[in-house]
């Protein structure tokens, strides 16, 4: 399983990506939406991880962007405080599921290893 | 409880603003802590079974929480002083301070525009509006502009004495005119629209002009 980690908050997505290699999970982190589109369009990801609001392209803008260049590709939302009508938004633009920050790796870690069945927000 | 007058809708709007701003900041700020101290967990973790962790990296990521936990703790105190905004009822107002707390709580939306905001004040400056009147206005100041303004760039605020008024002056790289403010909300304010050529200047009343 290959995850690419996005979000704005350098610190946080090193850090989790060194919790995700502790846990023998192959991840890759951006903190741009531009950056992370760079990287899905060069090669595949099985889980990219999303922060929604973001400078420059916002989550939505990557969802698209994402799906566009590679459809199989499952998104999860990671979230502050987000209205349940930006959540349904992004739902509907193509992302698979959303967290709320924080997030629990290992809750994560199971989500996507079960192929994102669980509903955990 | 008059909910239905719009100075009062203004206010509620203002502290529903400040209020999402302040805790997407802090949240941001706890996502962060706890990921960092969490790993540090896991290092101790991992070190206690004989696989001995990094001290460097255990230092830094320490120095990284306490720093972040500074900042949290700035981004509590800037939500509790706006919380005493509403106490401050006369009808002028520390200039300065109001500039600086407001904006303290604006840079993040700023940042999520990719524009820094840059504060030239004076010493001590007041104006002739209640506090809330004046972070109300503020508020709407910046979030009209930003909008305008171009990724990347800094805005500046610009406070000073301006002969029998006070200049607001909002200053940066716009990628199209920011939009008016609405002129009965200036109106209600007694705040006139300046001829400066700023993305966005106003001239409010002076303390003195309202019996302060």
């Amino acid at each position: 399983m290959k995850v690419l980690l996005i979000d704005d908050e350098k610190e946080l997505v090193t850090t989790l990506s060194e919790r995700m290699e502790i846990r023998d999970i192959d991840s890759e982190w951006a903190t741009s939406g531009e950056q992370g589109l760079k990287m899905i369009q060069d090669q595949a990801y099985d889980w990219v991880v999303l922060d929604l609001k973001m400078p420059g392209l916002s989550g939505y803008e990557a969802i698209q962007a994402i799906k566009a260049a590679r459809p199989e590709a499952r998104i999860i939302l990671l979230t502050g405080h987000s209205a349940p009508e930006d959540l349904d938004r992004a739902l509907d633009m193509g992302a698979d599921l959303y967290l709320v920050k924080p997030v629990d790796i290992d809750d994560l870690i199971a989500l996507m290893q079960g192929g994102g069945k669980q509903e955990l927000s | 409880m008059p909910d239905t007058n719009p100075g009062q809708a203004g206010y509620a709007e203002l502290f529903g603003q400040v209020t999402r701003n302040a805790t997407h900041e802090i949240k941001n700020e706890l996502a962060v802590i706890n990921e960092q101290s969490r790993l540090i967990s896991e290092m101790l973790e991992m070190g206690a079974k004989g696989r001995e962790p990094d001290p460097d990296r255990l230092y830094q990521l320490i120095g990284r929480v306490i720093e972040r936990v500074g900042r949290a703790d700035q981004a509590v105190k800037r939500l509790n002083a706006f919380a005493h905004s509403a106490e401050e009822t006369g009808p002028i107002c520390d200039a300065v301070k109001g500039v600086t707390l407001i904006c303290g709580i604006f840079a993040r939306q700023a940042a999520l525009h990719n524009v820094t905001l840059e504060l030239e004040l004076p010493e001590a400056l007041s104006v002739g509006l209640p506090t809330l009147d004046f972070e109300r206005l503020l508020w709407r100041c910046l979030a009209t502009v930003v909008k305008a303004a171009v990724g990347g760039s800094v805005l500046r605020l610009v406070l000073q004495s301006s002969g029998d008024a006070v200049a607001l002056r909002l200053v940066g790289e716009m990628e199209r005119a920011p939009d008016a403010l609405p002129s009965q909300f200036l109106q209600e304010l007694g705040v006139r629209p300046g001829e400066g050529g700023a993305a966005l200047e106003l001239e409010l009343p002076p303390a003195r002009a309202t019996g302060g």
